[in-house]
Formats: C-alpha cells, structure tokens, sequence
C-alpha cells in the first residue's frame, strides 16, 4: 500500500466543490420562478457533476469518467434546446416566464398559491446617461493680431 | 437503517455544518424578494462561509500551486454560482453562470483534462449560454416581474440545500478523516491520491511501448477510449442529438397562422 500524502487538492476537495455547486444549483432550482434561470440552474447542477466524473477520472488514472463527461455535455445540449423550444412555446401562450402561471397544473384538490406582498413599484427605467451638447464649440475670446 | 448500520465510525466535525448553515443563511438573504433584498449581510454571511469553508479544508502540509490554483478557482467558481442563483435580472445571472463555467474549466485543467476543458467552455460558454441569452432577449421585460423578483419559498429551499450539501460533506471529511488515519472500509475514496496520482499519470503517458506522450496527448487518449470501450454511447449519444434537433425545431414551430415559405 502506499504511504498516505494528503496534498490539499486531493479528491475530498474536488469532490466538496462539485457538491457545494451542484447544491447552490438545487437551491436556484427550487427557489428562482423564472423558467429560462431554472433551466440555467440545472445546467449548473450538471457542472457539479462534471466536476465529480472529472475528479474521479483522475483519481482511478483511467479516462472512462472524462468520456463520460462528454456524453453529459451532449445530453446537456440535448436538454438546454427542448428546454428553451418549451419555454418559447409557454411564452407564447401567457406572456410570462414564471412557472407560477403554470399553476393550474398541479394535481387536483391543492389551493393554488398567491403572492401576497406587493411588487416594487420602483422605476426600473434605468436613466439614459445625458451627455453635454456637442456641435457648438464654446465662447472664445475675440482673436485680435497686431501685424 | 441499513445505511447507518454500514457507516464507519468516527467524528463528524459539526464546524463544517456550521460553516454551510452560514452559507445557506446567506444565500437566504440574497434570495430576490418583493421587499427587496439585505445584500451587504447576505454576502458578507456568503463570503464569511465560504472563508471558513476553504479554511476548513486547508490543511499546511505539501502546499503547491496546485493548492493556490484549486483555491482560486473554486472561490470564483461559487461565487458564480451564488450570484446566479441570486441575481433578479436574468442576463447577469447568464454572465455569472459563464464565469462558473470558465472555472470549472480550470478546474478540469488541473485534473489533467485540457481537452474536456476546452469542449465545457465551447458548448456552455459558447452555445448554451448565447442561446439563452436569444430567448431571454425574445421574451425581456422591463418592469419589476413575479419572474424574477420573487423567490418560491426560499427559507425551505435553503434548508434542503443545507440538509444536502452537510449530508454530503460531513461524510465526505469524515471518510478522509478515517483514510488520514488508515482506517475505514472504504480506501477508494479516501486513498492518497496524490501518491496514487503520481504513478497512474506515468502510466497514461506512456504508450504501450514504454515511450512516454507528451502531457497534451489527452485527447489521444480521450479518443482511443471513446471509440474502443464507449463506443456504443458514442452512437447513442448522437442519435440523442438528432432526435433533439428535430424535437427543438418541432416544438418551437409556430403552428398557428399560413405558413409562408421564403
């Protein structure tokens, strides 16, 4: 058996991170309402786990999870054009990228689910920045020569 | 019960559970709400996790480049991902997930896969995120939305994040606890990778008459495997593209109306 090294790096790290991302992806899949950022989220769960099959890869010195990876990535691309075909299509019909539209989907006998709280009335209208007025050059002194 | 039954003994460091609730309280807090959000405490409690995290992890012994690029890359790769999960304008949430991506990249670049590297950038960076950003041009609004200034229940979203990743990384500290010690059933994970890494990556880079490949032969390699043992997934994997192009352009046809030809 070889001697135990610990270098920092080692799987446990690879592995903790492509776990921290897949859970921070988790977390905008299950709490974020637009439909184009809960597909963006799942993509980013999906990067987690290429993380994971990469590091794994590395660890057993053999390429079978790096070829898995590539066959995560086509799935991945697979995923990312149904998934924006779909959300065109609801787009279309209800003008709204929130899933919270959608609610009439849900099994039978479950209360759909209102926001209370108002929205912000803010402007959201961000100011166009004002540039001063070009064309006109400024006042200059009366140029006066004495040949 | 089984579970339990098969786990190894040995101490799970509540310190890290800690560092994760901070984390998630954060992430709580940054979450778009109507009320608008408390951005400077949920990201001084975000980065305050994250620091304790990384310091959780370090450990002093055999510090390389390695180290510093892991760190690096990590730190920039979660700060991506929490702007994006936080972010109430969708295109920046994009940009955010592109600077995940890179990351992750560079990532791959230090597990010695330069060519996954190369591919992950070109079909997220350069494919998946630019088509996101078309139908989030298509379908943009200007006003405060229920879409994107709004959360659904982030309190409980948090706490099954912070359920999942402690679950997760309490066990996974715990198993290279027991492999620093030597003990535990499962040597697999917890080995030495770094001594294992030493003389497997010999191995890779050398052909099958003992000449050794330069480092970049990745590819090489990538693809002997590809076509020799994954061969059939290749095939499938295509006809899983076809039959998504198809599908795509099947779904997002406007059916209604003439259709006119061009």
């Amino acid at each position: 058996m070889m001697e135990v090294i610990d270098f920092p790096p080692g799987l446990t790290h690879y592995l903790s991170l492509g776990a921290l991302l897949f859970v921070l992806g988790l977390v905008g899949f299950l709490s974020r309402r637009n439909m184009i950022l809960m597909f963006l989220n799942a993509e980013l769960m999906i990067q987690g786990v290429a993380l994971n099959f990469v590091a794994f890869a590395r660890h057993r010195g053999n390429l079978e999870g790096q070829g898995f990876v590539l066959f995560l990535l086509a799935v991945a691309a697979c995923e990312a054009a149904i998934a924006l075909a779909l959300i065109l299509v609801l787009y279309r019909t209800q003008h709204s990228l929130d899933v919270s539209v959608w609610q009439n989907l849900r099994e039978e006998g479950l209360d759909p689910t209102l926001d209370e709280e108002p929205l912000p009335l803010g402007p959201l209208e961000e100011k166009s920045p004002v540039l001063t007025p070009a064309g006109i050059g400024p006042q200059q002194p009366e140029e006066t020569s004495h040949v | 019960m089984e579970l339990f039954a098969a786990s190894q003994p040995g101490l799970l460091r509540m310190d890290y559970f800690f560092a994760l609730a901070l984390g998630a309280l954060g992430i709580y807090l940054l979450l778009p709400k109507p009320k608008g959000k408390t951005s400077l405490l949920g990201s001084l409690a975000a980065l305050g996790s994250l620091a304790w995290l990384g310091y959780l992890g370090f450990s002093p012994t055999g510090i390389t480049i390695e180290t510093g690029l892991f760190y690096l890359f990590g730190f920039f790769a979660l700060v991506g991902a929490g702007l994006m999960v936080t972010q109430t304008n969708p295109a920046r949430a994009a940009i955010s997930f592109v600077l995940v991506v890179i990351c992750v990249g560079g990532l791959m670049l230090l597990l010695a896969a330069p060519f996954l590297m190369a591919a992950n950038m070109i079909v997220y960076a350069g494919a998946i995120v630019v088509t996101f950003l078309f139908v989030l041009m298509l379908a943009s609004q200007r006003a405060p939305s229920d879409s994107d200034n709004r959360s659904r229940e982030p309190a409980l979203a948090c706490f099954t994040g912070l359920a999942l990743s402690a679950s997760l990384i309490l066990l996974l500290q715990r198993d290279q606890e027991n492999a620093n010690k030597g003990m535990g059933q499962w040597k697999g994970l917890g080995a030495p990778v770094a001594a294992v890494r030493l003389h497997q990556e010999e191995n890779l880079r050398r052909d099958a008459s003992g000449r050794p490949h330069s480092p970049a032969d990745n590819t090489t390699f990538l693809g002997q495997t590809l076509y020799t043992s994954l061969l059939l997934p290749v095939e499938l994997a295509g006809a899983l593209l076809l039959v998504a192009t198809v599908g795509a352009i099947l779904i997002a046809q406007r059916r209604s109306g003439v259709e006119v030809m061009p």
